[in-house]
């Protein structure tokens, strides 16, 4: 992947640079607006990770004008002030948003999944992994051919899993998209219903397509 | 609570000022009755005493016979009210007027039957003769009874003079003291950039709601302060603590045995619930602060229930606990819909959390034409009455130990966030257990 950083806190930029770097991407730094403007204007990035308060134009500034001047890469923005409002704003123009101080595991994850947003705009009917499949539109799940009976939220956890296929989606990305909680439960309500799941779909079937990746989130793949 | 017109100070004032004037009205009404009658009574006597020294002299010059003549003469000509003579002789013999004389001479009253007494002077002549000389005391008694009548006149007058301007002033003083209420009133709920509104007038009453502006501008200032000073301090510790926790996922990495990962990875969870304690500090502020708007769409509450019971079931069934939802058709309201997400999230997981195996958790929503009630409820714990106020007041934990998992800030924001969309919470026994009823407008 290439990635565009725009970040003034030298901490945070090393942070997140380093993290890139050892996954084997490339990645430049911006540290003021107009510069991460020029380059992003310039360059084919898969990716903007855009901090919102930089010295110069801000964040929401840059990615405001790039999308008026019809820049669609995928943009998600970093910041310390979380309040509900910023993130609507935020949201209207990027198409994620961190909140400071993030686990770089978060970061990783929600930029992967940007990356892999589908292009095309139609929305896919069937998703499958292995010998697992969903019918989408008639909300069915068939493992080893096989119907299997799962729950409305089950459903959904499993279609976005699959729509990640591959990859590691972090707790709090289940959280915003599976059970739009915008704030960190006090129970083990991912956990609980990752255990469902995979009672129901992997129990039995002999391969285990529900990954645990330690430190990050989960995985569904046909792989291990 | 308004305050009877009667009770008022203004009204009392008004009474008392009615007595002291009724009174006065009274004392000035006798002593002029007294004095004015015993006038009366006085120019009553003199005349009498005026007319017998006349007669007497008469007799004593010209004799009897002139005497009876005079007399006879004065009744004749003596324009009315005149005076009543008698003449009676040695054998009791009247002539004139016939009074009955009194035994000894002097003054004596004689009274008449329906009418008011006569006075008389009685004085003896020679060889047996008396003579006495009256009047009647009509004048005096009607000018009795004229002041009698005009006192209780006024007094009535004055009495309900005093009591119905004593209800309009007391009225008029009463509406402003009820404004002023209103207003500490709406103050008191929250309001702090109320302010009453001046007519300059330039009375003690404005002198008053001007003072009282400036304590509610310096109220407004205080808590503003602190509002901002508990956003800076989450703000100002956050960035060191986030930085340290990115210090500690690079020293993690650099780890060579199980054991110092498990402690980094340790310490990093405990930066994590620090980190999650200050969002939720925000977060708080965020709600009780005037100037960040909400969001205002139509929201289910019925679906709304209906999708946290799907999400909570598996995790109160592992507790071994059960959760029902009971919701009506229409409970529409407007607010934010992840805000009210967290809150009843944050609700149903204090249920599930504070309770033991077994308990039974309840989620319901009823609506009327005006008022949505959603429930969450379980047959558990329960929060102690004399606890329920402290309990929604930010890190207030009913466990005094704090080993429980939390910061006690949830309730806190739970509470808040009911605050922002106008709706009530209120915390009940549900016999046993705790039972939190939330109250919305209808959308």
């Amino acid at each position: 992947m290439h990635l565009l950083l725009l970040e003034d806190d030298r901490d945070t930029a090393d942070y997140v640079v380093r993290g890139f770097r050892e996954d084997g991407h490339v990645i430049d730094l911006a540290e003021r607006g107009e510069d991460a403007l020029m380059m992003a204007a310039e360059g084919d990035y898969d990716t903007l990770i855009l901090d919102r308060m930089v010295p110069g134009f801000d964040g929401l500034k840059v990615l405001s004008m790039l999308r008026a001047g019809g820049d669609t890469t995928p943009a998600i923005f970093l910041t310390a002030v979380s309040s509900v409002n910023d993130r609507v704003e935020g949201l209207m123009v990027a198409d994620d948003y961190l909140v400071k101080p993030f686990a770089f595991a978060e970061l990783r994850a929600r930029v992967g999944a940007l990356v892999r947003r589908p292009q095309i705009k139609q929305a896919p009917t069937n998703l499958a992994v292995g010998d697992l499949e969903v019918d989408l539109l008639r909300r069915k799940v068939y493992r080893a051919g096989n119907e299997v009976v799962v729950q409305p939220t089950e459903f959904r956890l499993l279609e976005y899993l699959l729509s990640n296929k591959g990859n590691v989606v972090t707790r709090t990305m289940l959280l915003e998209h599976v059970w739009e909680f915008h704030f960190d439960p006090k129970t083990n309500v991912v956990e609980t219903h990752i255990s469902r799941l995979r009672s129901k779909i992997d129990r039995g079937f002999g391969k285990e397509l529900i990954q645990t990746v330690r430190g990050s989130g989960y995985m569904i793949d046909d792989d291990n | 609570m308004t305050i009877n017109w009667l009770r008022t100070a203004s009204f009392r004032f008004a009474a008392l000022s009615a007595v002291v004037f009724a009174l006065c009205t009274l004392i000035l009404s006798v002593l002029f009755y007294y004095t004015v009658s015993e006038g009366m009574e006085q120019q009553l006597r003199e005349r009498i005493s005026t007319e017998t020294t006349q007669l007497v002299g008469e007799y004593s010059d010209s004799g009897l016979e002139e005497l009876r003549h005079d007399i006879g003469e004065r009744l004749e000509r003596a324009p009315s009210p005149r005076l009543i003579y008698t003449l009676v002789n040695a054998q009791g013999v009247a002539v004139f007027d016939r009074l009955k004389l009194p035994q000894r001479d002097g003054w004596s009253r004689i009274p008449q039957t329906g009418k008011p007494d006569l006075l008389l002077l009685t004085t003896s002549l020679d060889d047996g003769f008396r003579l006495g000389v009256a009047a009647n005391t009509l004048s005096i008694a009607e000018f009795r009874q004229a002041i009698l009548r005009s006192t209780l006149l006024t007094l009535c007058a004055v009495l309900v003079l005093s009591a119905v301007a004593g209800r309009i002033v007391s009225r008029r003083f009463l509406g402003r003291v009820e404004r002023l209420r209103n207003i500490a009133e709406q103050v008191g709920t929250g309001s702090l950039s109320t302010r009453i509104p001046l007519a300059d007038i330039g009375d003690d009453f404005e002198q008053l709601a001007v003072t009282i502006n400036g304590m509610l501008q310096r109220i407004e200032d205080l808590v503003h302060d602190v509002q901002s000073v508990s956003v800076n301090i989450a703000h100002d510790l956050r960035t060191p603590l986030g930085r340290l926790r990115q210090q500690m996922e690079s020293l993690e990495a650099f780890q060579s045995t199980e054991k110092t990962r498990e402690l980094c990875s340790s310490a990093i969870g405990n930066l994590d619930q620090t980190l999650e304690t200050f969002s939720l500090l925000l977060r708080i502020a965020e709600m009780d602060s005037a100037t960040v708007a909400i969001e205002r769409e139509q929201i289910d509450l019925s679906s709304l229930l209906e999708r946290l019971e799907e999400i909570y079931t598996p995790v109160a069934e592992d507790r071994g606990q059960s959760l029902e939802c009971q919701v009506s058709g229409d409970a529409l309201v407007q607010g934010d819909q992840r805000l009210l997400t967290q809150m009843f999230a944050n609700l149903v997981e204090n249920a599930i959390n504070h309770n033991e195996d077994g308990a039974r958790i309840q989620l319901s929503v009823t609506s009327d034409s005006n008022v949505v009630e959603a429930v969450v409820a379980d047959n558990g714990v329960g929060i102690p009455v004399a606890m329920r106020g402290e309990v929604l007041k930010p890190f207030f934990r009913l466990d005094p130990s704090r080993h429980k998992p939390g910061s006690g800030l949830g309730l806190s924001l739970a509470s808040r966030i009911a605050k922002r969309h106008d709706a009530s919470m209120v915390l009940a026994d549900n016999s046993p257990g705790l039972r939190v009823q939330l109250r919305f407008h209808k959308a």
